[in-house]
C-alpha cells in the first residue's frame, strides 16, 4: 500500500486541491472528498471534519458557491467554483507548478536523480 | 435514513455551534448527508453497520474541534461585518460634514452650527473620561484571569489566538513581521492543547512559549510578538517588599552584623519593644538586610522565568533599594512575581541562614 502524504506537506495545498475538483464541475462534499482520494491513488486523505470548515471558508471567500437540491430524494448541497475561484486556481496552480519545479532541483542532487541535474 | 449516533453528533455540534437555529439547521443538514453516504458506502464494503457507523463519526473528528473551526468561520464574518459598518459610518460622518459645510456657507459661527457644537459639547461633558493606559490593560489582566476549556486540535495558531480573543472578549494584536522574523508562520504553525478550565493566561503562555513567543500588555491590548521583542518592551514595576524582606524581628536589631534598618522599618523595634506576646514578637515587627534582599533577589530570579534576567543572558533587571524591589520584565512575568511575593510570608519566605534566628518574644 502506498504511503500516505504527511499532514504538513498537504496543509498549504488543500483548498488549491478543492478548487481543482470543483473545476470539474458541481460537486458535494462527499464527491470532493471521495475524488481527491482517487486523484492521489490514496495518498492524501482529506478528512470530514477539515473538509466542511474548508468549503464554508472558500465560500466566505467567494471563492466557491453553493446550492442545495432534493435529487433522487436526498437534501443535498452542491457547490461551484466562481469566476474568483477560477482566476485564484489558476494563479495558484502557476504558483504550485514552479514550486513544486523549483524543488524538484533542489532535490534531485539528493536523491541522484541525473535528469534533475540534466 | 437517520442513525441515532448521527443525530446525537449532529445534535452536539448543533449546540456548541452558537449559531441561529437556520445556520445550525443547514450544516447539520450537509453533514448528516456526508454521514449517510459514507454509511452506505461502508455497508457496500462489507462492514458492519456498527463498525460503519462508528468509522463514519471518527472521520468527522472531535464535535467540539469541528465546532470551534465552524465557529470562527462566523466570527470572522462578524467581524468584517463590523468593519465596513464601521468604514459605512465614518464615510457617512465625512459626507454630513460636507454637506454641512456646503448648505451653511457661514461656518461654525452661524447659528445652526453653534448649537450643533454646543450640543456636542454638552454630549462631550457627559461622556465617561477616557480610560488611562493602565486601567486598560487592568481590565485586559481581569479578563486573561477567566477560565476556559482550551480544547485546540491541530489548530493553526492565527485561529487559535483568534478564539481565545474571541471567547474573552480580548483585542489580540499578533506581531506579524516580527513572529515572521523569528520563522514562526501563523498560519501554518499548529496547536494542540487539551486543557479544561484553564486560565486564559496560562493557556496564551503555554501556546505561545512553544514558539517562543510572549505577550505583553500596551493600552489594553494583548500584543502577541517574540520572546527577545516582548523583553524589550518589558514594563519597570517598584514592589514594596518591606514585609517580606524585613527577616529578623526587631528585638534582634541591636545585634551586630544585622545590616541596618531602612527608615520606613525605623518604628517597627519600637513597636517591638511595646509587644507583651512573645507569639506577636515573633512574627512582628521586623527589620530587612542586604542579605535578605539578595535572597529574595535569587528567588524571583530562580523561579519566575530564569533565562529572561540580564544575569542569564535576558534583558530582565531587578535591584533592590530601601525595602523596594524595582524590576524590569514582561508583563507575565511581572504577574508570577506578584502572585510569588504574595504568597511570601517571612517566616518561611528566607532561608534562616541569611539572618539571625528570631529572639525570644519577651526577653
Amino acid at each position: 500500500m502506498t504511503e500516505r502524504f504527511g499532514r504538513d506537506l498537504i496543509r498549504g495545498s488543500l483548498d488549491l486541491m478543492v478548487l481543482s475538483v470543483l473545476a470539474g464541475g458541481s460537486q458535494y462534499g462527499y464527491s470532493i472528498q471521495k475524488r481527491i482520494r482517487a486523484a492521489s491513488g490514496d495518498r492524501v486523505s482529506l478528512p470530514a471534519g477539515t473538509l466542511y470548515p474548508l468549503l464554508h471558508k472558500l465560500e466566505e471567500d467567494k471563492l466557491i458557491r453553493s446550492r442545495w437540491d432534493n435529487e433522487g430524494g436526498r437534501r443535498r448541497k452542491w457547490y461551484d467554483l466562481t469566476a474568483k475561484g477560477k482566476r485564484k486556481l489558476t494563479e495558484q496552480a502557476k504558483e504550485w507548478t514552479s514550486y513544486a519545479e523549483c524543488l524538484g532541483r533542489l532535490l534531485g542532487p539528493v536523491l541522484g536523480g541525473v535528469e534533475a541535474r540534466g | 435514513m437517520s442513525e441515532r449516533e448521527f443525530d446525537a453528533y449532529l445534535k452536539l455540534l448543533g449546540g456548541l455551534l452558537r449559531l441561529s437555529p437556520g445556520q445550525r439547521e443547514l450544516i447539520a443538514g450537509e453533514l448528516r448527508d456526508h454521514m449517510e453516504e459514507r454509511l452506505d458506502a461502508l455497508l457496500a464494503a462489507g462492514i458492519s453497520r456498527e463498525e460503519a457507523i462508528g468509522q463514519a463519526l471518527e472521520e468527522f473528528g472531535d464535535v467540539a474541534a469541528l465546532a470551534t473551526s465552524f465557529r470562527q468561520l462566523a466570527w470572522n464574518r462578524k467581524r468584517r461585518w463590523i468593519m465596513r459598518c464601521t468604514a459605512a459610518s465614518v464615510c457617512g460622518v465625512l459626507l454630513v460634514i460636507l454637506a454641512a459645510m456646503v448648505f451653511l456657507p457661514n461656518g461654525p459661527s452661524g447659528p445652526g452650527l453653534l448649537s450643533q457644537a454646543n450640543a456636542q459639547d454638552q454630549e462631550v461633558t457627559h461622556q465617561p473620561e477616557m480610560k488611562s493606559s493602565e486601567e486598560r490593560n487592568a481590565e485586559t489582566r481581569a479578563k486573561l484571569e477567566q477560565s476556559f476549556d482550551a480544547q485546540f486540535l491541530d489548530m493553526d495558531l492565527l485561529t487559535t489566538l483568534r478564539v481565545i480573543e474571541n471567547a474573552h472578549d480580548l483585542s489580540i494584536y499578533v506581531d506579524m513581521p516580527e513572529l515572521e522574523m523569528i520563522g514562526v508562520d501563523v498560519e501554518t504553525c499548529f496547536v494542540t492543547l487539551n486543557m479544561p478550565d484553564v486560565r486564559c493566561k496560562m493557556a496564551l503562555e503555554i501556546i505561545l512559549d512553544r514558539f517562543e513567543c510572549l505577550y505583553y500588555l500596551r493600552d489594553g491590548f494583548v500584543v502577541v510578538t517574540s520572546k527577545e521583542k516582548a523583553m524589550t518592551m518589558a514594563e519597570l514595576r517598584v514592589y514594596d517588599c518591606e514585609d517580606v524582606l524585613a527577616a529578623v524581628p526587631a528585638a534582634a536589631k541591636a545585634q551586630p552584623g544585622l545590616g541596618s534598618a531602612p527608615a520606613a522599618s525605623g518604628a517597627n523595634p519600637q513597636s517591638a519593644s511595646e509587644a507583651e506576646a512573645p507569639a506577636a514578637a515573633a512574627k512582628k515587627p521586623y527589620i530587612f538586610t542586604s542579605a535578605n534582599a539578595d535572597t529574595l533577589i535569587e528567588i524571583i530570579t530562580r523561579t519566575v522565568d530564569p533565562d529572561s534576567w540580564e544575569m542569564n543572558g535576558g534583558l530582565g533587571s531587578i535591584a533592590e533599594y530601601d525595602g523596594k524591589i524595582v524590576v524590569r520584565q514582561t508583563d507575565a512575568a511581572h504577574a508570577q512575581i506578584k502572585y510569588l511575593l504574595e504568597n511570601l510570608t517571612p517566616e518561611y519566605a528566607l532561608t534562616p541562614a541569611t539572618y539571625a534566628a528570631p529572639q525570644n518574644g519577651g526577653n
